[in-house]
């Protein structure tokens, strides 16, 4: 009797446990926060881990997710434009793809070293929104075309720029099998960079003023000198 | 001779300057440095059920997917009441070597859209949003088998397709969130067939913003 018990009460465990939750795929950052300032001649460099709480091996895409890239242009309080800066004349991410073994944490962890080297020339992206009037004439030679299109175009860095967002770890593939929900993990980002102060490039520009009104003058007083 | 003069003026002067910084440097005999290594992770890690996917199954069938016939109706996901003592298989853990307390959110990259059948493949959808006809719906709690057995309200349905909608505003090192996930069709008239889309869940610290859901 005493024996039926004890292998009713091993079987009953047994089977409690069958469907007890198994683990799946995970991922993690050495950080959850990273603020970064400086200026234009600065260079810094920090190195953030990909973590991998699971028994897998697991394949993450890094990238960075901004917030506030985006600015709209307005006009007459109508939206005709957006101008979005190129994050990576700022700051960049040297992997944008890894492989994670199992169970990495702290040096067994692969590294992404996040590089700040503001750059004096920074690249943007217009997008201009046509009005669908003219899009319905774009449309008859392309007939893809939506309702904008973006130009590439650079500037110098004037001023002060702050930037926000998130460095994204998103696990797109495992050891594990098919995934059916993919997990990622969010670091924030907070960066500010300053550039060439608006009144040294008033300056700048003052100074390239009056070396062309200088040069031109000489070039005259010459020209009336050999005239005579 | 001026030049002898001045050789000799340059010299003393270099020596006074060696001697001058020998002096100072020796009043810093104890330099050391400081420095401190700081590790504040974010990690998570989902439970095997939830890692495969979330597969809906009728209103009475546990663990195994079935085509669903009522369409006017929740029906359960596999893995909701899969786990021991009828307790849900779909969690969330914050790793135990978290520093700071996360949130969660999940994000449903599209509507279900039609992989194959009858249905209108790419076209024809069951849509994750709630309507007065239905919707995709979940629960939490902090233990498997918490006892919630529907959608609370109309707030714990996909607010929309590409949205981070968060469902566990405060997790602790070491917690898990658990979930049960429910479906009923809408539109009641979807053609027969399969459906699919692709699910994402994302952690930050508690007071970051999630971000943009982008599949």
């Amino acid at each position: 009797m005493k024996k039926a018990l004890v292998l009713c009460l091993l079987l009953f465990l047994l089977f409690s446990s069958a469907n007890a939750q198994t683990q799946g795929v995970g991922i993690g950052i050495s950080t959850y926060s990273l603020n970064i300032s400086g200026s234009i001649l600065d260079y810094y460099v920090t190195t953030v881990r990909i973590l991998n709480p699971s028994d897998y091996e697991i394949s993450a895409k890094i990238y960075f997710e901004c917030k506030d890239c985006t600015r709209e242009v307005r006009l007459f309080g109508k939206k005709i434009a957006e101008t979005t800066i190129d994050y990576k004349s700022i700051f960049t991410l040297d992997k944008d793809d890894l492989k994670i073994p199992p169970r990495a944490y702290g040096e067994e962890a692969p590294p992404v070293k996040v590089t700040f080297s503001p750059k004096f020339i920074t690249k943007n992206y217009l997008r201009v929104y046509t009005p669908e009037a003219i899009n319905f004439f774009i449309r008859i030679i392309n007939k893809k075309y939506e309702n904008s299109f973006v130009i590439p175009y650079y500037s110098l860095f004037i001023g002060e720029r702050r930037i926000q967002g998130l460095i994204v770890a998103s696990v797109y593939a495992s050891s594990f099998g098919s995934l059916g929900v993919t997990p990622s993990v969010g670091t924030n980002v907070e960066v500010n960079a300053k550039g060439m102060p608006l009144s040294s490039f008033l300056i700048l520009l003052c100074l390239l003023a009056l070396i062309i009104v200088y040069i031109v003058k000489r070039i005259k007083s010459r020209g009336k000198k050999k005239s005579r | 001779m001026d030049e002898k003069y001045l050789l000799l003026a340059i010299s003393s002067l270099f020596f006074i300057l060696i001697a001058v910084t020998t002096i100072s440097l020796g009043q810093q005999e104890y330099r050391s440095i400081m420095n401190a290594s700081i590790q504040q992770p974010i990690c998570i890690q989902l439970s095997g059920n939830y890692s495969e996917g979330v597969f809906f199954t009728n209103t009475t069938t546990i663990g195994v997917q079935y085509p669903i016939t009522n369409m006017l109706v929740l029906n359960n996901a596999t893995g909701n009441y899969y786990g021991p003592s009828y307790g849900t298989t779909y969690s969330i853990q914050a790793c135990s070597g978290n520093t700071i307390n996360i949130k969660v959110a999940h994000c449903a990259c599209e509507n279900l859209k039609c992989s194959s059948g009858d249905c209108a493949i790419g076209v024809d959808q069951l849509y994750v949003s709630y309507e007065a006809d239905g919707g995709v719906g979940w629960a939490n709690g902090t233990t498997a088998t918490f006892n919630i057995h529907a959608p609370p309200d109309t707030s714990y349905y996909f607010p929309d397709t590409d949205v981070y909608q968060i469902i566990a505003g405060n997790v602790s090192p070491g917690d898990s969130v658990f979930m049960r996930y429910w479906i009923d069709p809408r539109p009641n008239n979807a053609p027969s067939g399969v459906y699919n889309t692709t699910f994402n869940i994302r952690a930050v610290e508690i007071a970051q913003n999630i971000g943009t859901c982008s599949c």
